[in-house]
């Protein structure tokens, strides 16, 4: 496969990762030489400015990588760590060190070792998409940082929250400049939940602990996914998935894969389709749903496509509904609606940032304009 | 997470007098942090200068991501290409192929054939040992009528020889062919801004009838191509010595560095310097005594208007911040802090100076972990900031919005800085939002 491009790419693991866990007081580092850390939060976090968050770059040198010079990362980290004493370490990698095999968790022990603060290595790669990132994130959190004991499980089962939720899957890639992220949750708040923790937008440990003592999981992009089905596992709290779109939750749950790990092609919808739909799994489907539920359309949804299949899927269709970037490879299509995602475009359209409530009213706008 | 009143103490700790440091021995290295603040240009911005070019990055997508949308945000996406490499790719030995293929699939997809395709490569290919040389000849075989141009994005590399900024100042005019030297053309090399017309290069050489040609002007490939009819290339910044070397070497022009200093002595003897090289005529005393009248009117006017206003200046605006932080303590201001985390070489005898002269001007660095919290730990407009990353950390919206020295130079670059100075000090800007533009000003430079 060519792998070539015309358009943009979707962000990397690394910064999936970083983000999944940005407000949680920790350290993290990206093993990287430079430019990772620009652009994680010049395009991917836009938050960087506004909330603090102790994220830098190891800045990887080529001796340092060929020499194995593990001391210098080690020092650094221990001497930053010091300094704002993070409730955890973190260190994510990117392409060089993957190739040079750098030991992620033996660094990490070695630092836990001589802090004494948890201290976590985790072989992102910079090659695998955002997804990915976020859930090695997650993994980390449930895992090492809110699932501790068996006594946990007990106390949750006898003190449920009644209509506690907790909401997995909202980071800033797939929902910020639009707003989503508050539209979701003032949705739950309105239909009397009461949301114990969100993963990982507006919390902090503290709160993520709290989540044994929810009813139900909300499970809103794919990168939730894997974690809801692990404390589904593990604390019996059912989960669902889908987006509130209007007034209504659009539960797709029945219509995915049992992929849980990662990403894999994925299409559902209407053959001969009207409407494609491109973009975050969930999302689409919860629009896939509402579109086939207040309109005639034939509608279908394409996942992690290639551009050069995409050329071919969107071809002489009415509607496109996809990242603003997808446009120049949307040739012969009645009207492309841009619907922004910041894992795709980063802060491009920052300030004209649409919701998945506008999408769903301008298309029915259109039908009922054109039909 | 640190409270505010505990990284405020940890930032007084990092920020040094600079009669207690030694030269480019200011700060340790260690862990980095990312400013907001992100107007200075990157590798693909420069690229963009050479018209009817077109670039193709080969990277994994953690690189690619910021490239990539560096295009998208000045608008440039039809100039601009990646091959995206996967981890299989690395291991399977394809490399070449990856990329030989994949330029020529993106070549044959575009609707107009470039002149010249930049063809990025990364740290990857470089830890690989791949045969660049098979590449670009295999390419520049198929296609007689494009350039194939090897670009690297390799940061790793940066303290390994060349930096990843001088590589791409080299590789800038490699499309430049040998052809007749003209005596009365030169050009100004490596800058990204055009050079003002009122500058004093630009003075000497039109008393001499001599052209000045520069790659931020030329508006088409021919344009650019009349650049190897230059008898000299002149430039401004360290960092292109190694391409104006290169230049010189397979174009033959000669070519000479002129520092951009703010020093009035040093300004006529740099310029004296280039009419010397170039065998022309200097400009007349008077020129440059009226000049100097004027640039101490207007500091001594700026100074009654800004009183003590603390100021601080950081490394983005000039390559020569000491040489105008001098100017500035000389006349009166009161530079307060200096951000840098080290200084151009031309710089040690004006930090030998200030160190002796004004030793409580405080130097601070810009990429260390605790820098994170000094936009939060000033108090908002304090300062009069010369420069995007002083303005940042030190929380001021009243600042000289210039990045790499916006094409000033000379005399006139003194009295546009006191203007510039002049105007942030009487008008607010809003920071935040100006400060997070990348490579400010390119869009406008830029032509096809």
């Amino acid at each position: 496969m060519l792998n070539t491009k015309k358009i943009s790419i979707y962000t990397a693991d690394t910064f999936g990762f970083c983000s999944a866990l940005y407000e949680l007081g920790g350290l993290i580092i990206i093993h990287d030489a430079s430019g990772c850390n620009s652009t994680y939060t010049t395009h991917d976090e836009p938050r960087w400015g506004l909330i603090d968050s102790n994220i830098y770059i190891s800045a990887l040198t080529e001796i340092d990588s060929i020499s194995g010079n593990d001391d210098k990362i080690i020092n650094d980290i221990i001497e930053t760590a010091k300094l704002v004493n993070p409730k955890f370490i973190a260190i994510c990698g990117t392409p060089i060190p993957s190739m040079t095999g750098f030991d992620y968790l033996a660094v990490a022990k070695i630092i836990e070792d001589k802090i004494k603060i948890k201290t976590f290595g985790v072989n992102t790669t910079g090659m695998e998409d955002y997804v990915i990132g976020i859930i090695k994130a997650y993994d980390l959190i449930f895992d090492n940082l809110i699932n501790d004991s068996e006594k946990n499980y007990i106390d949750s089962r006898d003190n449920k929250i009644e209509n506690g939720i907790n909401i997995i899957g909202l980071t800033p890639l797939d929902f910020y400049y639009n707003n989503e992220d508050l539209m979701i949750k003032k949705f739950f708040l309105d239909k009397k939940n009461e949301i114990i923790s969100s993963f990982t937008v507006g919390c902090d440990i503290e709160n993520l602990k709290k989540f044994k003592y929810a009813k139900k999981n909300i499970v809103v992009a794919e990168s939730g996914i894997k974690l809801a089905e692990k404390i589904s596992q593990k604390y019996d709290i059912p989960y669902d998935v889908g987006i509130p779109i209007l007034d209504k939750f659009y539960s797709v749950k029945n219509l995915l894969n049992d992929n849980l790990n990662g990403l894999e092609k994925f299409e559902y919808g209407d053959c001969d389709s009207d409407i494609i739909i491109i973009g975050e799994k969930i999302k689409s489907l919860s629009l896939y749903s509402f579109l086939k539920e207040k309109t005639k359309f034939k509608v279908k949804v394409f996942y992690r496509y290639t551009e050069d299949e995409l050329v071919e899927i969107v071809k002489n269709k009415k509607i496109v509904i996809a990242d603003g970037l997808f446009e120049p490879i949307c040739n012969f299509v009645d009207k492309f609606i841009n619907y922004p995602h910041v894992a795709f475009s980063g802060r491009l359209y920052d300030d004209s940032i649409k919701n998945i409530n506008d999408i769903a009213m301008e298309v029915l706008e259109y039908e009922k304009n054109n039909f | 997470m640190l409270k505010k009143i505990e990284s405020k103490k940890i930032l007084e700790n990092i920020e040094v007098k600079i009669s207690d440091v030694e030269f480019n021995k200011m700060f340790k290295s260690g862990l980095e942090y990312a400013t907001v603040a992100r107007g200075t240009w990157n590798i693909s911005h420069v690229g963009m200068l050479i018209p009817e070019s077109h670039q193709i990055f080969v990277c994994a997508a953690n690189c690619l991501r910021g490239v990539v949308l560096t295009a998208a945000e000045i608008h440039s996406m039809d100039r601009f290409s990646t091959i995206e490499v996967k981890e299989n790719m690395l291991y399977d030995g394809s490399m070449e192929f990856v990329i030989i293929d994949g330029v020529i699939d993106i070549v044959e997809k575009l609707d107009k054939k470039p002149k010249v395709v930049l063809v990025y490569l990364s740290c990857l290919h470089h830890f690989l040992g791949i045969d660049i040389d098979m590449i670009f000849k295999t390419l520049n075989d198929k296609y007689e009528d494009i350039d194939f141009i090897d670009c690297y994005m390799n940061p790793t590399l940066r303290k390994s020889g060349l930096t990843p900024d001088e590589l791409m100042r080299i590789r800038l005019y490699r499309p430049l062919k040998k052809i007749d030297i003209k005596n009365n053309v030169v050009s100004i090399i490596g800058n990204d801004f055009p050079l003002n017309e009122n500058s004093e290069i630009y003075k000497v050489l039109n008393k001499n009838n001599i052209i000045l040609k520069d790659i931020t002007k030329c508006k088409n490939f021919d344009e650019y191509l009349s650049i190897a009819e230059s008898f000299a290339y002149i430039y401004l910044f360290k960092a292109v010595a190694p391409s104006a070397n290169d230049l010189t070497n397979r174009l033959l022009g000669k070519n000479i560095f002129i520092s951009n200093s703010f020093n009035f002595d040093e300004i006529m003897i740099e310029i004296k310097k280039l009419c010397d090289f170039l065998n022309i005529k200097n400009l007349d005393k008077e020129y440059y005594d009226e000049r100097i009248k004027i640039c101490r009117e207007k500091l001594f006017e700026l100074k009654n208007i800004l009183g003590d206003k603390k100021i601080c200046i950081d490394y983005t605006y000039t390559t020569r911040i000491l040489s105008l932080a001098k100017l500035l303590l000389d006349n009166g201001f009161n530079v307060d802090r200096i951000y840098a985390d080290a200084f151009q070489v031309e710089e040690v005898d004006d930090f030998s100076y200030i160190k002796e002269k004004f030793p409580n001007v405080k130097l601070m660095p810009t990429v260390n972990p605790i820098m994170l919290y000094s936009n939060d730990n000033e108090e908002e407009d304090e300062y009069l900031a010369i420069g995007q990353k002083a303005a940042y950390f030190s929380n001021t919206n009243h600042f000289v919005n210039i990045v790499e020295g916006g094409g000033m130079f000379g005399f006139e670059g003194i009295i546009d800085t006191v203007d510039l100075m002049r105007d942030a000090y009487l008008n607010k800007k809003n920071m935040r939002e100006l400060v997070k533009i990348k490579g400010l000003g390119c869009e406008e430079c830029i032509r096809c």
